[in-house]
């Protein structure tokens, strides 16, 4: 038994068709240069995407940059999208991840945030929750700076210095004047804390 | 996989996921993950909490002007996929050895008085042109390799951008006046730059310029760069 998407190959859907697919259908019909199915698949993640990037790079117009080079790289590589890797959503944040560290690799400068609350900076700027999506967003992100913050904060720092940072395990140990060991092992303490205490909650 | 194979690499499965792995730890990492039962186990559940980590940012809206760039560049590639192969441009005198390519080039370069024409094929399908510096640019120099109706323009020198700036190429078809905008570039240190450019197959004409970031739909500069292509 084939994916919805590919039971409708080779008939154009129409946008609201088109929205009702799962992510996981949207991407083969993607693959096949189908630009409407490519909308819906940004207008889904553009958010998230662009968030992060701006995160990690800091800066309005890389951020834009950036997302605007993952996307493009997502169309024009048709989609090499594994469903066994995760879901659509994570893969996209990868890329975008990656993107951002490489473009402030390329600056040669890396200045990451070190606090992982946000809460003040959102109060300071209140952005329009425009669509409901968007407010779930931004509660799932309240949730997960929730549970960051609950970390040990040796934990939560060495997991943002990689992630959000791109720093190397070597790096962070120089950075931070500790054993190689004892970075990787606060990596996979504060990992398994996030995923223990709080997925179940947010992710399931 | 016995414990002792599999210890060396305990620690480096969170490392890894977040990215963190310098690139010989990574490969040797992968090359254990792929015969770790344990490790692939432990992935499958941890995966979860990094994927998450995204969703800890402030939530800040994309502006609006990306959706609509993006999008028209998408829509665009998309309805040039769906044609029939368009004929594809040639200049069947190009189809010559090098050498002689070469000699013919120089020859039209000076009864033409341009800098800038065709210098020669890297390639039965590839064809070569040199772009033409202009006074801003000067010390600049790039080639466009076209392979069917798209193609690569390699640059160099090209002159500094502010951090608000980009370079874009436009392309012209033959027969119109319209530049259509194409691929958005920044520079590696050292002025090297490529950009990848699609719908080459009635192009006459391809230019560099420079830009507010995120690219314009109509230059907004006099042009850095001009590739003659027919």
């Amino acid at each position: 038994m084939g994916s919805l998407a590919e039971h409708v190959a080779g008939v154009t859907m129409n946008t609201e068709a088109l929205q009702r697919l799962a992510d996981e259908d949207l991407m083969p019909l993607v693959a096949r240069n189908d630009a409407a199915a490519f909308e819906v698949f940004y207008d889904r993640h553009a958010g998230a995407a662009y968030s992060l990037a701006h995160r990690i790079v800091g800066d309005p117009g890389a951020a834009e940059d950036v997302t605007q080079e993952a996307f493009l790289s997502i169309w024009r590589s048709k989609a090499r999208y594994d469903a066994a890797r995760g879901s659509v959503r994570a893969w996209t944040l990868g890329i975008v991840r990656n993107r951002a560290i490489d473009a402030i690799r390329r600056q040669g400068g890396r200045a990451p945030k070190l606090d992982l609350d946000d809460e003040a900076a959102l109060e300071r700027k209140p952005a329009p929750e425009r669509t409901e999506a968007e407010a779930l967003r931004r509660e799932t992100a309240r949730q997960v700076r929730g549970a960051l913050g609950a970390l040990p904060s040796d934990q939560s720092q060495v997991i943002e210095l990689a992630y959000f940072g791109g720093f190397s395990h070597s790096e962070i140990a120089k950075m931070l004047g500790m054993p190689l060991g004892t970075v990787k092992g606060r990596m996979r303490l504060g990992l398994e804390k996030i995923r223990a205490r709080f997925a179940e909650e947010v992710l399931e | 996989m016995n414990a002792q194979d599999h210890r060396p690499f305990e620690d480096d499965l969170a490392a890894w996921m977040l990215g963190a792995l310098d690139e010989p730890e990574a490969e040797a990492f992968e090359r254990h993950l792929d015969g770790c039962e344990r490790c692939q186990t432990d992935l499958r559940w941890l995966r979860p909490a990094v994927d998450v980590l995204p969703a800890s940012v402030t939530q800040i809206p994309p502006p609006p002007r990306m959706r609509g760039q993006l999008l028209g560049t998408v829509r665009a590639e998309a309805r040039r996929a769906s044609r029939p192969q368009a004929a594809r441009r040639r200049l069947p005198w190009l189809r010559v050895p090098r050498p002689a390519v070469a000699a013919l080039a120089a020859t039209a370069l000076v009864a033409a008085g341009v800098a800038g024409y065709t210098l020669g094929v890297g390639s039965e399908e590839e064809e070569t042109f040199t772009a033409e510096p202009s006074k801003e640019a000067t010390g600049a120099s790039a080639e466009l390799v076209v392979d069917g109706d798209s193609g690569t323009l390699h640059a160099s020198g090209l002159p500094p951008l502010r951090r608000d700036q980009v370079f874009q190429a436009w392309i012209r078809n033959v027969g119109e006046t319209e530049l259509r905008p194409s691929d958005v570039f920044r520079p590696a240190q050292g002025g090297e730059a490529t950009a990848s450019l699609d719908g080459l197959e009635d192009a006459a004409q391809v230019m560099v310029t420079r830009e507010p970031r995120g690219g314009s739909t109509q230059p907004t500069t006099r042009p850095l760069l001009r590739a003659k292509l027919s």
